[in-house]
């Protein structure tokens, strides 16, 4: 049996899935917190998804996205690196071919994707401001005391939800610390935090972009029943959760490199040893010129598998 | 006498001309070296007022010349270089702001051309220039000759695809012109002002990451100023600014006449002209049966990831589109 790896390596999360030739994931799709530690969270990941595999099953392929996507990449020796919008969008459309938007909403950054036929036609991702992703959720969920897990399901008890300012993390703090004051209930102000961060959502991030059914919703915020439901009243339309939405990355990771390997190459895949490999990495300052690029090294067992950062090349090796 | 231009702003359209007449009249020219981390902070740091980014990266080159010890630092006040508009506000008060931003700077050449007065035509300009660097007449209008045609020059070869740096090694150290080998599958029109979209550090080398992806990059200065002004003017009303018109221009080009399999737009923060014409250029492209268009926004960061994430997800877009 063929199987393909593919990794998400976020900022928030790392995905980590093993897909059949069709696109079903094979045993346990892994999402695990990054933790700041993406290679040990990527050595975690490969460990847990080993465990349930078919017996018979033969990598032919491995693909990484995410902000880390070309670490993840040297690391378990992938055979394409592509960025994350490719990778959702092709997952997407595996489990949704009629899909015409998608909206990604990930640990530290959000994305919009309008697709037509099939095909990517226009994208946007949120700018250096984190207001409208998870983290914002995360971090006032901690605030209120309740788990990130229960945040949907009291957005959903709401009888009428605050309006609170989702334009800034900032003031939306503030916002909320003063509604809580005034004495509103918890419900109230959970399903206002949602409605505002659509709110941002939609005015930073989709900025004026056509927006047609049907409507996919994927990221680790898809999990949280309550923004769905944001969504859904503010578009006027249904919003669908595809299946396995917290690592659809991961998939489109494995999609991708199962299409580049179609025609039979050899994988440059690690195996599932990588989980026990010991990866060191180091940096230093090149003083060769008044950029003073920061240089990132990566090695195996004293073996140089990787060096990078410097804006000229002249210390860029990438070992496959 | 050591005259200094700064390799920001302006730099970017006018150097060879510049530095022709400069020599033509006795002086040595020196610049600063491209934008590096060291220029960046040089310009941050001395920069107290929300000035856009290109104008911290020109103080930041007008210091390192400084401290160069150049006798006079070259900053003209490009007021009007066409009757019916102006130049952007920043070119009208560049030397006054430099002057009043900086501290212990050289004295600063800041000749006036404005071609909708008649004693502030781009000759007077050298004129003045000329005598100041105590040359005779004779000499300033030969140098103020030859540093024309070598701006139609630079243009010419800009015209053929190359870029700011590589007509200025042609002009200068006699390097041959090579034709370029264009294998690639998709084109895209990277569309700016020069000094963003040339500067190699604060846009992260996107030309040149653009290049690493197999995309083919049309910029405004490789496409005919008639073809520019034509399609300028379907604007319903002109606008105020040169320079940006241009920009306008060079976009409704392209989109029009489907140049290219898609276009950047890259804006820099804080800058006033460029947040009203990327409004035009974006909602021409959706008038335009949505044309892929993506705005690069560039600010001080120096994060990679996020502008490579965009790069490769719109080459990738373009490509699969095909």
């Amino acid at each position: 049996m063929k199987g393909y790896v593919g990794v998400d390596v976020g900022s928030v999360t790392t995905k980590v899935v093993v897909i059949d030739e069709e696109g079903n994931p094979l045993g346990t799709p892994v999402y695990i917190r990054t933790q700041g530690q993406p290679i040990k969270a990527i050595q975690k990941g490969i460990a847990m998804v080993r465990e349930d595999l078919p017996r018979n099953l033969e990598i032919k392929g491995a693909g990484t996205t995410g902000s880390a996507r070309y670490l993840a990449g040297v690391l378990i020796g992938a055979d394409v690196i592509r960025n994350e919008i490719t990778a959702h969008a092709v997952a997407a459309l595996r489990f949704h071919p009629q899909a015409n938007t998608i909206i990604e909403i990930g640990g530290q950054d959000s994305k919009i994707i309008i697709l037509r036929n099939g095909l990517v036609v226009d994208f946007a991702m949120n700018t250096v401001c984190a207001a409208g992703t998870g983290s914002f959720l995360d971090r006032q969920a901690e605030r209120l005391g309740i788990p990130i897990e229960r945040f949907g399901e009291l957005a959903l008890k709401a009888k009428t939800p605050v309006r609170i300012a989702g334009r800034c993390t900032v003031f939306a703090e503030s916002d909320m610390i003063h509604k809580q004051q005034m004495g509103f209930s918890v419900e109230d102000i959970v399903a206002g935090l949602c409605e505002a961060l659509v709110r941002n959502y939609l005015s930073n991030v989709a900025k004026g972009k056509k927006i047609y059914p049907p409507v996919i919703f994927q990221g680790g915020v898809a999990a949280n029943i309550g923004i769905k439901f944001a969504f859904q009243r503010a578009l006027g339309c249904e919003v669908l959760v595809p299946p396995y939405h917290n690592v659809m990355g991961a998939i489109g990771a494995a999609l991708l490199a199962a299409e580049e390997m179609r025609d039979g190459k050899k994988s440059h895949f690690r195996g599932f040893d990588v989980a026990e490999m010991n990866f060191e990495t180091s940096s230093f300052e090149c003083s060769g010129c008044s950029n003073r690029c920061e240089i990132v090294e990566i090695k195996s067992d004293g073996k140089l598998l990787a060096r990078w950062g410097d804006r000229c090349g002249k210390w860029e090796v990438i070992e496959r | 006498m050591k005259v200094g231009i700064p390799r920001g702003l302006l730099f970017y359209h006018y150097y060879p001309m510049w530095k022709v007449f400069l020599e033509g009249v006795g002086a040595e020219v020196v610049t600063s070296p491209p934008t590096s981390k060291e220029i960046l902070d040089l310009g941050t740091k001395s920069s107290h007022d929300d000035v856009c980014l290109p104008v911290k990266i020109f103080f930041g080159h007008t210091v390192h010349l400084a401290e160069k010890n150049v006798d006079f630092l070259f900053i003209p006040r490009i007021v009007a270089v066409e009757r019916e508009a102006y130049t952007c506000p920043k070119f009208l008060g560049l030397p006054d702001v430099v002057r009043n931003t900086l501290e212990d700077l050289p004295p600063i050449i800041d000749a006036t051309v404005n071609v909708k007065k008649r004693d502030k035509s781009p000759l007077k300009a050298a004129i003045e220039v000329g005598k100041l660097l105590g040359a005779p007449m004779g000499k300033i209008k030969s140098a103020y000759k030859d540093a024309c045609e070598t701006l139609w020059t630079y243009r010419g070869l800009m015209l053929k695809g190359l870029t700011p740096d590589e007509a200025i090694e042609v002009i200068f150290n006699g390097k041959k012109l090579e034709k370029k080998q264009v294998n690639t599958d998709i084109k895209i029109g990277v569309i700016g002002h020069p000094y963003n979209v040339y500067d190699r550090f604060s846009t992260l080398d996107m030309l040149g990451k653009l290049k690493e992806l197999g995309a083919e990059v049309i910029t405004e200065e490789m496409i005919r100023q008639e073809d520019i002004e034509h399609h300028a003017q379907f604007l319903p009303k002109r606008l105020f600014w040169s320079y940006e018109r241009d920009i306008v221009g060079a976009a409704f080009y392209l989109i029009h006449k489907k140049k290219v399999d898609g276009i950047i737009n890259v804006v820099s923060f804080e800058c006033g002209p460029d947040s009203l014409i990327s409004e035009l250029i974006q909602s021409e492209a959706r008038r335009n049966g949505d044309f892929p268009l993506m705005v690069i926004t560039l600010d001080e960061h120096t994060g990679e990831a996020g502008l490579q994430t965009r790069l490769e997800a719109f080459v990738d877009m373009l490509k699969r589109r095909k």
